[in-house]
């Protein structure tokens, strides 16, 4: 549709409806899933973590395959994964968007599958794909399955369908892999807000976008990684501007220290323990590094067939474990500080995330760096999902009032690809988006009637130090003199840090466009593919519900015409009245029928014929706020 | 095309700024914040695919604006284009000789302290810039301001100041990044 509901100050064009909206935390080792409650409802709109039938918030990311398919997520195939090791991904998230020539380390792979085994199809330049009992399996698929679970989770305890979700990603994570999660959300039935960056949403949940100007510290230390980020609040804008970290260091190397210590202390190798014993051992180290937090020692234990040993690992102890570890987080963390140009004593703030900053070592540490205590009051596991959720809840328009705005930079520049393999940077780094920007080209042979365009992004001077993103040709161009054709090639950026491009020849009006699918994501074909294969399951469920969900949109759609048509009919003249007042007439008569097709095709039609009306509606709401006139004057927000 | 927001090219008018190029930035950010409050395409993320697109039409279009009129070298290029004046800055020439020597011993004295890693001469080469800059910027809003590009040797001239505005950022950018990376 394409109507911007305007209505008199203070009245909500229609009452006042509650949407289910979450936010999504989809972590390398677990993800959680937060909405805000509904106003008036015992939590009133507060942000609050959705914890599954037994009552844990966490899920593993971690998802079992068998020959039919995706077999289960979470805990469930955590407690498969010793068994049946080849067919259980964990920590996939490092391989998002990701192709072998960006995996130089295959530890990272390795992490993912013990096995190694990565499908025959995957060339160097495609999507790193993982053999298992269901077929080929890429990183963004297994990560649909947690999204699917924990939509699942969030509309048995919301009540309802889910109307729509702000997901989380690192700060550092570039086009191909915001695409590839952005896949994931449409292959999970999802339909994405916004994706925000994972500091930015734990500031969010702290509340300091309603904060003065500032500089911000998000200490992230998850089970297997580390990230700092150094934001920029200013006038309620979060700027990142700079990362740092290492993705592999975290909180699963504490437990490491801790079995390598007993192990020692019990004058014996790992490898004289059964894998059993071993993964025993393992636990009981998480086990003591979470007791320490709040006691001064505890007893750890190592029982084999070989030797019972029996000890006790005093705080100081295990401090003396950890300290190279945290040592390198602390100078990540001053790395960091430099790329920003920011000192210690700037930081007004720092935020802690992840379960690992439990850790007292970590909190001193931190507190020294940047002479101030941490903010801690938020449950660092789940701050991140609760911002998210905030986010979410205001983007779905639950919350008029929030002033929450997050004006967003692009952490890479994208450029295409001129002659001699050099990069002419079209979108800086750090603009501001969204973003469109032009730029003319042209022919450089007589009689060239081709133009390849190779997208890339990344900062350095040559297209080979840069990362590909797509490549597209711009054909039938005619023939004409080397410089002559008028070439110009168009960058957008959404507002999650997609791009779309598109080059058109100016004299001839030859066109080309591509939305840029890196050669690292999926086809929409094949999106389309996977949709069509997990619905065949429950076929029967989607088919009424899809049905539903497009008699609902037909009816908010005819009513949002008929409030628009009230408001500003005098926009139209009559015979474009005419064709509304029939596509209106015709979408009711649809709706009540049960075609799902023929209803959305409605829907469509009536949108189109709407187009024109949305415009002229949106240059009157715009014109008016250009001549200075308070918005408020001219709509309640809510265009 | 129906589908497209009739969009304010003058960016002085989209940012309720005075057409000079001497700008209110305080008063600019808080006019582009009012203004994407309003039509960040967040503000219609649960609105429809075409309401989405304008927004987002809109509010790309609000972040050129604002960044055209925060910039010196961009401000200038947007008010030469608003009088009919375009400036091709990948092959605009400038001819004063005294700028060009001047030019061709501060380029010299920059290799010189970047093979020595001289900072205190890196810093005191980037004070000396800045302040050029600084001079030229005034230059071009006095030369505009008095002639409101008249006479064509205004324009010429106009254009020049332009030219040596780019080219005095540019060597403030890199003098900048190199002193960052040495101080790391």
């Amino acid at each position: 549709m394409a109507l911007l509901q305007i209505s008199e100050p203070g009245q909500s064009p229609v009452p006042h409806q509650f949407k289910r909206a979450i936010g999504i935390d989809l972590g390398t080792t677990n993800s959680l899933v937060a909405a805000v409650a509904n106003k008036g409802g015992a939590d009133n709109g507060v942000a609050k973590v959705i914890n599954d039938a037994e009552g844990r918030a966490i899920l593993p990311s971690v998802v079992h395959y068998n020959d039919s398919g995706a077999q289960c997520v979470g805990y469930e195939a955590q407690a498969i994964a010793a068994d049946d090791p080849f067919n259980t991904l964990a920590s996939f998230k490092r391989l998002m968007g990701r192709g072998l020539n960006d995996v130089s380390d295959t530890s990272q792979f390795q992490i993912v599958t013990p096995n190694n085994a990565l499908a025959d199809s995957t060339n160097k330049n495609d999507v790193i794909r993982i053999a298992t009992a269901a077929g080929e399996v890429t990183a963004t698929q297994a990560s649909a399955e947690i999204l699917k679970c924990l939509t699942a989770r969030a509309a048995d305890a919301l009540g309802g369908a889910i109307e729509g979700a702000v997901i989380t990603v690192p700060a550092y994570f570039d086009d191909a892999q915001r695409q590839a999660t952005k896949d994931a959300a449409t292959l999970a039935g999802l339909n994405v807000l916004r994706l925000i960056n994972e500091p930015t949403a734990a500031a969010v949940a702290y509340g300091l976008d309603k904060a003065d100007d500032r500089y911000i510290v998000v200490y992230d230390l998850g089970g297997g990684t580390f990230d700092v980020s150094i934001l920029q609040l200013s006038e309620g804008v979060f700027e990142v501007l700079s990362t740092g970290g290492n993705s592999a260091l975290g909180g699963d190397d504490f437990d490491l220290a801790i079995v390598q210590w007993a192990l020692s202390q019990a004058n014996i190798s790992a490898e004289q323990l059964s894998a059993q014993e071993y993964r025993r051992l393992l636990i009981d180290a998480r086990a003591a590094k979470e007791s320490l937090t709040d006691n001064d020692s505890v007893a750890v234990s190592i029982q084999s067939s070989l030797v019972v040993w029996a000890g006790e690992l005093s705080r100081e102890t295990f401090d003396g474990l950890i300290d190279t570890l945290v040592t390198a987080t602390i100078a990540a963390c001053k790395a960091s500080l430099n790329d920003a140009d920011l000192t210690a004593g700037e930081i007004a703030d720092v935020v802690l995330v992840g379960g690992s900053t439990r850790v007292p070592l970590v909190r001193e540490r931190v507190t020294a760096l940047f002479q101030q205590a941490p903010k801690t009051d938020v449950d660092p596991d789940q701050v991140v999902a609760l911002g998210a959720a905030i986010q979410a809840d205001s983007l779905i328009g639950n919350n008029r009032d929030s002033d929450l705005l997050l004006l967003d930079v692009i952490p890479l520049s994208l450029g295409i690809e001129t002659m001699g393999g050099l990069v002419e940077k079209i979108i800086h780094r750090n603009t501001s988006i969204p973003s469109t920007r032009a730029q003319e080209f042209t022919t450089y042979k007589d009689g060239q009637t081709a133009l390849a365009v190779h997208v890339v992004q990344g900062e350095r001077d040559l297209v080979s130090d840069c990362r590909s993103l797509a490549r597209f040709e711009l054909r039938g161009i005619p023939p004409m003199v080397a410089g002559a054709a008028r070439i110009e090639v168009v960058f957008n950026v959404d507002a999650d840090g997609i791009l779309d491009v598109s080059a058109k020849e100016a004299i001839t009006g030859v066109s080309a466009h591509v939305q840029v699918k890196p050669s690292y994501g999926l086809e929409e074909s094949e999106i389309a593919q996977m949709l069509k294969a997990s619905y065949s399951h429950a076929s029967e469920d989607r088919d009424a519900r899809m049905l539903a969900e497009q008699r609902v949109e037909a009816e908010g759609l005819v009513d949002a015409v008929n409030m628009a048509l009230a408001q500003d009919g005098h926009l139209l003249n009559d015979a474009e009245r005419t064709e509304i007042d029939a596509a209106i007439a015709a979408a009711l008569a649809i709706a009540g029928q049960s075609d799902a097709q023929a209803i959305s095709d409605a829907v469509a039609a009536l949108g189109r014929v709407t187009d024109t009306f949305a415009t002229r509606r949106m240059d009157q709401s715009v014109r008016a706020a250009l001549q200075g006139k308070s918005i408020d004057d001219v709509a309640d927000g809510s265009l | 095309m129906n589908d497209t927001v009739k969009l304010e090219h003058n960016f002085f008018t989209l940012m309720g700024q005075a057409q000079q190029f001497t700008v209110d930035r305080a008063a600019l950010k808080k006019r582009f914040r009012t203004l994407q409050r309003e039509y960040h395409p967040d503000r219609f993320a649960a609105k429809t695919p075409q309401e989405q697109r304008l927004a987002v039409q809109f509010s790309a279009h609000l972040n050129t604006a604002f960044a055209t009129l925060d910039n010196p070298v961009k401000r200038a290029t947007h008010m030469l284009e608003l009088s009919g004046v375009t400036i091709d800055h990948q092959n605009s020439t400038i001819k004063d000789p005294v700028f060009l020597m001047q030019q061709m011993e501060t380029r010299e004295a920059f290799d010189d302290a970047r093979a020595d890693n001289d900072l205190p001469a890196l810093e005191s080469l980037l004070n000396q810039v800045n302040s050029q800059f600084q001079a030229c910027q005034q230059d071009f809003a006095a030369l505009f301001d008095a002639s409101q590009l008249s006479a064509s040797a205004d324009e010429k001239n106009v254009r020049d100041t332009v030219g040596k505005m780019q080219f005095y950022e540019k060597l403030s950018d890199e003098l900048t990044s190199l002193i960052r990376s040495l101080t790391q």
